[in-house]
């Protein structure tokens, strides 16, 4: 059976043949995170996928415009707050 | 190859599918600009998301983008430390926004895309930077 291992260095290799099990190419650019304990391995398009579909939801049946706007303004409000003299 | 600064703001709108940033994402992609992001950017962007609830969404995000390869996250390092002190004095820029164009201009950008007006107006109209504003 093939197993993810853990180097002496605290790497962890996980074998190619579970990699071509999830369909992972050699070329294929992954992001790696830690959740509820496990390691989660995704490739960099799944996690741009799922992002941007959390973003949609957030808007909320607001315009892009909109939240565009309300973006906006809560990154100039957070800059105030660490700088309230900012003009 | 056009060498591209961003702001938040571009940040804020790549993630959105804005048309315009969009637009350079295509041709980022295509090999026809290289994308440079200060980190203290997204150190912004990050927080924006943690106060809306979607910072590990947006951890994922960051993560995904500097897979990319035309995509750079550029370190503030002592150089742009000292031009941002510069910028800042003269331009009357915030600290920040100081240290978010110095290091742009330290990584060689020919060009900083920008929603803030406010800030960044004075360093186009004294021709520091090409100012492509969102």
């Amino acid at each position: 059976m093939t197993a993810v291992k853990v180097s002496p260095d605290g790497t962890i290799v996980v074998p190619k043949e579970l990699l071509e099990e999830a369909g992972l190419t050699k070329s294929e650019r992954v992001v790696a995170w830690v959740e509820d304990g496990r390691l989660v391995i995704a490739t960099a398009e799944f996690v741009r996928k799922a992002y941007a579909e959390k973003l949609k939801k957030l808007w909320d049946g607001k315009s892009l415009e909109e939240w565009l706007k309300e973006m906006d303004s809560e990154l100039e409000r957070m800059r105030h707050e660490d700088d309230p003299n900012r003009l | 190859m056009t060498r591209t600064g961003c702001d938040t703001g571009f940040v804020i709108r790549l993630e959105t599918g804005h048309s315009k940033v969009s637009q350079a994402l295509q041709e980022a992609a295509q090999g026809l600009r290289l994308l440079f992001i200060p980190a203290i950017v997204v150190t912004e962007f990050l927080r924006l998301h943690y106060r809306l609830g979607t910072g590990s969404y947006a951890d994922g995000y960051i993560a995904a983008l500097q897979t990319e390869p035309y995509v750079q996250i550029v370190e503030i390092n002592t150089a742009a430390a000292v031009r941002a002190a510069k910028l800042s004095h003269s331009l009357g820029l915030p600290t920040i926004d100081a240290l978010i164009l110095a290091a742009c201009l330290e990584a060689g950008c020919d060009e900083f895309w920008t929603t803030d007006k406010q800030h960044f107006a004075i360093a186009e109209q004294q021709g520091i930077v090409k100012v492509i504003w969102l």
